[in-house]
């Protein structure tokens, strides 16, 4: 999911977007929320750049390029590192438009391929908090389907993800592990209201859900994830051409919805320039 | 496209009008949607062009093809919106499907026998207006009433999808 969708009539943008997030606490593997224990906390920071073209009527690609950094303390200790992330490429292409009918809703299929750009978990010189991880290391490929309908100013929204990973090989020393990451679903549900300003507000909650990872051939047990993450969101155009978008994030601290996962919360502001 | 069906169709102000006015030099049809805010930037624009080009005769239709028309909502928003030129009830968007009509403010301009002159947007701007728009519907104006090749025979359209039955 990209920040960098044309809207209807748009054919390129370029933007970009901060976001900042504080982990209040995380999952187990039995998905027992706790909070951060005292003395360690964690703040992630993110700056993309991206811009996105229409190469058909109604089919656009993007290109997303992130930098990522971490800030971890623990122990009496602090870190802050980071580096580029991985580089998503993702397309769009709308095959009815939302509002164009009464009855068939928009419906766009999505695709994207996330490059390991960034520096995987397992990286030598990361830090002794490994704050410099800035990527998970693999291929990943998604692929998802949009749903969208507009009634007057309101739009609904409901798309459903998945995100396979390509297998590595973890070096560790005299070993190596040979892991593959299971494929990852979300569900995202969206509801949007446009004032006559043209000013909008969305929320939406997504649900990511992903099974157990196999290493060395064998399913390794409770290594799967779930998070929840709830957004309000707002668009405030500057004209035709510029916008900004501002938005409220968090993965909702409550047991049992998320599994070996950090649970963040935090916000992100986005400028874009289009073009028509 | 080279020419449109000359149907009639009802209109917010109660009388029936021909899409190709039997009078006009210039018939101008605008697709209108009551709910898009391109629409309703447009509005001024529109009712200055019909000002500036009525005299010079040009008609101004527009037409609302959209889910939810009828005669009362045609009325209704003609006069909100303060348009001198009548709204046109286009039941199930049939003139719309006819003509390619996919946007709010997607226009043509016709001459007396039909022939479509001119296809596209109003102007450049889309929701938030520019004194520097370029002018695509009053130029395709200005050009096909001095009778020379227009500037511009296909302005982007920039409205909302119209949303029909």
């Amino acid at each position: 999911m990209t920040p960098g969708r044309l809207a209807l009539h748009e054919s390129a943008l370029v933007g970009a977007q901060l976001k900042a997030g504080a982990m209040l606490g995380s999952y187990d593997a039995d998905g027992n929320y706790a909070s951060s224990p005292s003395g360690a906390s964690e703040f992630d920071f993110e700056e993309d750049l991206f811009g996105a073209v229409r190469l058909l009527d109604r089919g656009q690609v993007a290109l997303l390029v992130p930098l990522v950094e971490t800030r971890r303390t623990s122990q009496g200790r602090s870190e802050f590192g980071g580096g580029i992330g991985d580089v998503n490429v993702s397309a769009r292409y709308d095959f009815t438009l939302a509002g164009a009918s009464r009855i068939v809703p928009g419906i766009a299929l999505l695709a994207g391929l996330t490059l390991p750009t960034g520096r995987p978990p397992d990286s030598p010189n990361l830090g002794p908090l490994a704050t410099g991880s800035t990527g998970i290391g693999a291929w990943q490929v998604n692929l998802g389907l949009a749903l969208e309908q507009a009634f007057g100013p309101w739009l609904l929204n409901a798309s459903a993800f998945v995100a396979q990973r390509t297998a590595r090989t973890v070096d560790s020393g005299a070993t190596s592990i040979h892991e593959r990451l299971a494929a990852q679903w979300t569900a995202l549900a969206a509801l949007a209201y446009t004032f006559p300003n043209d000013v909008a507000l969305a929320a939406s909650a997504s649900f990511t859900f992903e099974g157990d990872a196999t290493i060395g051939g064998a399913d390794a047990d409770r290594t799967g994830h779930r998070l929840p993450t709830l957004t309000l969101s707002g668009v405030l155009p500057l004209g035709d051409a510029w916008r900004v978008q501002g938005a409220v994030f968090d993965n909702l601290p409550i047991s049992s919805l998320g599994l070996n996962q950090p649970a963040d919360i935090g916000l992100s502001a986005t400028v874009v320039r289009s073009w028509m | 496209m080279s020419s449109i069906p000359n149907r009639s169709l009802p209109g917010g102000d109660g009388r029936p009008h021909a899409l190709v006015a039997p009078e006009a030099k210039l018939t101008v049809i605008e697709f209108f949607s009551a709910h898009c805010p391109c629409q309703a930037a447009h509005d001024a624009r529109l009712r200055d062009l019909v000002k500036s080009y009525a005299p010079r005769g040009v008609a101004f239709l527009a037409l609302d093809s959209e889910a939810g028309n009828g005669i009362e909502r045609a009325r209704a928003e003609a006069q909100r919106r303060d348009y001198v030129h009548p709204i046109l009830v286009d039941a199930g968007g049939a003139m719309a499907r006819a003509l390619a009509a996919d946007y709010a403010t997607y226009t043509l301009v016709v001459d007396r026998d039909g022939h479509v002159v001119y296809v596209g947007g109003i102007d450049s701007d889309k929701n938030h207006l520019t004194d520097d728009a370029v002018p695509y519907l009053r130029d395709a104006l200005d050009d096909a009433l001095a009778d020379r090749p227009l500037r511009r025979p296909d302005g982007k359209t920039l409205g909302c999808a119209l949303m029909l039955e």
